[in-house]
């Protein structure tokens, strides 16, 4: 099978009252897309239409150069990775592997050197008669890439894969995917709701929302730079305010949200008067509990309100006029005494200043 | 530390009417074989209709139980797979069987499929196929009442095979004939033959609507009713105890062997 792109072009499908609209989307040979999206967000649904479970209303699939829309899913060589899985329960390791062979190997000396190299290269040969039912989450994982890539995919897809799974592993999980792809070249897409896996699983990025997809790019610039509130909100920019242009400045401007006044810069030109939103993530905000002199630029003054152990942070959120939230590590909190009813100055840095445009 | 269940009075309660339900099966069953003597057992079995009773039932309840397989496996298959609303009326009117009489299902079956039936009529005229009182007309009366039980244990069966399983096989490259054959029936077979245990059990003690289409060549419960109205309750309670015992241990060695070595499949945790 000769890897190249997959190319999907304004895809549309409506399944009951459920509508996948206008979705465009390129991921090449080698790269991992991730489709981030809440629950409901239409995501398996976006898998399986590429995968050919679903008619598409309009719009094509291409991979490889070869028009895949009206293929059946049989034909398509996509490789489909299903939550927990989806092994035969009733086969064992080798037999799972087995069945994805094409006709013409099955059962042939050919196709059993197959099996045999994908058990090596996957280490399951030691576990080729278990069941499914006696493998641990990451043998289990071997076997379905060792099954899918007995079909020599020229596309993977990947369903929530490790839902099932307990936190510590994921991570470890997604590596050894990773490391499979890097290895065969195989474009994939990858979908969750995680925006921590999003993040170490990705090269490309595209967040899915109410079946659109609002946002494609690298992590880095989805999760600083998010195209609208919805994605804000959802990469965990926990802090967004409305606001106003109040003075247009070279490169910036100078935004009135409720009391304060913020100075931000950004590639957008804004006209005075406009209504915006400003964004900034909880671990970019700088908290100091020295008391500034007033006027400082994006300096302002808050009161402690809570303070919450977030993993290895606290998470501590002020009143300032609106509320803000930061994460402060542990250390820091103790040594500048951070306790509730704390009057503490907090700095948004600009570069860290994000304008959304509102709609 | 395990909780103890009999410590409310509700679970008390709960435990007697359960037991009370118990009692009442038990109860006149076992009173059955206690009336009975080793050479009323031995009377009855030396007669020689007797036992052409007994064998012709297993055989025509294995054979319908065979057919119920091959028509209710597919419809069962459909009712679980498709969303079509159309099927909740057919999944109606697969459970009609269990709630008709079963002297109207003879009746119905003797005006559709005797000799001047709009099936019946037809069937005999060209192929000679008769229904009333042949082995035919048996199994017809067997088959229709108990195919609810071979379309509702597949179905259950169907339900319970992850969808994902099915959609992973097709995108390994496998049509819609392999799929059905390596993967989705070898994780039904013990639903599948659930169905056949329960289907075969109920044609067996199917008696209603036998003794209106068929009343000859006599089935085991006809031929009890026979018993007790020709020589009263001594011969056909020794009859009945037979069949009793023949029809438990079927359903007891059939539940062994699925579930003896108890694997639960269909679902990969």
């Amino acid at each position: 099978m000769i890897i190249g792109r997959l190319l999907l072009d304004s895809l549309q499908l409506r399944l009951g009252s459920f509508n996948l609209q206008d979705v465009d989307m390129t991921v090449h040979p080698g790269e991992v897309m991730v489709i981030l999206g809440p629950n409901g967000a239409g995501k398996s649904v976006l898998l399986e239409a590429i995968a050919g479970f679903h008619r598409l209303g309009k719009g094509r699939i291409y991979l490889g150069g070869q028009d895949l829309t009206y293929e059946a899913a049989e034909n398509r060589h996509i490789g489909f990775v299903f939550q927990s899985y989806a092994l035969f329960p009733h086969l064992s390791v080798s037999e799972n592997i087995h069945f994805a062979l094409p006709c013409s190997l099955r059962g042939s000396s050919n196709g059993l050197r197959k099996v045999g190299e994908l058990l090596e290269r996957f280490s399951l040969l030691h576990l080729s008669k278990r069941r499914p039912k006696d493998l641990s989450g990451g043998e289990k994982q071997r076997v379905a890439l060792a099954r899918a890539l007995a079909t020599d995919p020229a596309l993977f897809l990947f369903d929530e894969p490790f839902a099932a799974m307990d936190a510590p592993i994921r991570m470890n999980l997604g590596e050894e995917i990773r490391a499979m792809l890097k290895e065969t070249g195989v474009p994939a897409i990858f979908v969750t709701h995680d925006q921590a896996e999003a993040q170490y699983l990705a090269d490309k990025l595209a967040i899915l929302h109410e079946g659109r997809l609002i946002q494609t790019g690298c992590v880095s610039e989805v999760f600083s730079r998010p195209a609208n509130v919805f994605t804000a909100s959802f990469v965990g920019m926990e802090n967004i305010y409305e606001g106003v242009i109040t003075e247009v400045l070279s490169g910036g401007a100078l935004v009135k949200t409720g009391k304060h006044c913020l100075e931000v810069y950004t590639a957008i030109s804004l006209a005075l008067g406009e209504k915006v939103n400003i964004a900034i993530r909880p671990e970019d905000i700088v908290v100091d509990c020295t008391r500034s002199k007033s006027g400082q630029k994006n300096i302002i003054q808050a009161k402690i309100i809570s303070i919450m152990p977030f993993g290895p942070m606290f998470k501590i959120r002020f009143e300032a006029g609106w509320p803000v939230c930061a994460y402060v590590t542990k250390q820091e909190c103790v040594y500048k005494g951070f306790v509730l009813g704390s009057l503490v100055s907090l700095h948004f840095p600009f570069e860290c200043l994000h304008v959304i445009r509102d709609k | 530390m395990k909780q103890r269940y009999h410590s409310s009075s509700l679970s008390l309660l709960f435990w007697l009417a359960g037991g009370l339900l118990l009692a009442f099966i038990v109860v006149p069953l076992f009173g059955l074989a206690m009336d009975q003597t080793p050479a009323s057992i031995h009377r009855v079995l030396a007669m020689e209709d007797v036992r052409q009773a007994i064998i012709l039932t297993i055989e025509a309840a294995v054979i319908t139980s065979l057919i119920a397989q091959l028509m209710g496996v597919p419809l069962a298959y459909l009712l679980s797979r498709s969303r079509l609303p159309a099927l909740r009326i057919v999944e109606a009117i697969v459970d009609i069987p269990l709630t008709v009489p079963h002297t109207v299902v003879g009746i119905a079956l003797l005006i559709s499929f005797g000799r001047n039936g709009m099936i019946g009529g037809p069937l005999f005229h060209w192929a000679h196929i008769s229904f009333w009182g042949s082995f035919a007309g048996i199994v017809l009366c067997m088959l229709f009442v108990s195919l609810p039980y071979t379309v509702n244990a597949a179905r259950i069966g169907f339900d319970n095979v992850d969808p994902r399983i099915e959609k992973v096989a097709r995108t390994l490259g496998a049509g819609p004939w392999r799929i059905f054959m390596k993967v989705t029936l070898p994780l039904v077979w013990r639903s599948l033959a659930t169905g056949f245990n329960l289907t075969l059990a109920r044609s067996m003690s199917e008696f209603g609507s036998i003794v209106i289409l068929a009343y000859y060549p006599e089935t085991a419960p006809v031929k009890i009713y026979d018993l007790f109205l020709q020589f009263g309750l001594s011969d056909s309670s020794a009859m009945s105890l037979v069949i009793l015992v023949l029809t438990l241990l079927i359903f007891i060695l059939f539940r062994y062997f699925l579930f003896g070595k108890k694997e639960p499949m269909g679902f990969d945790r």
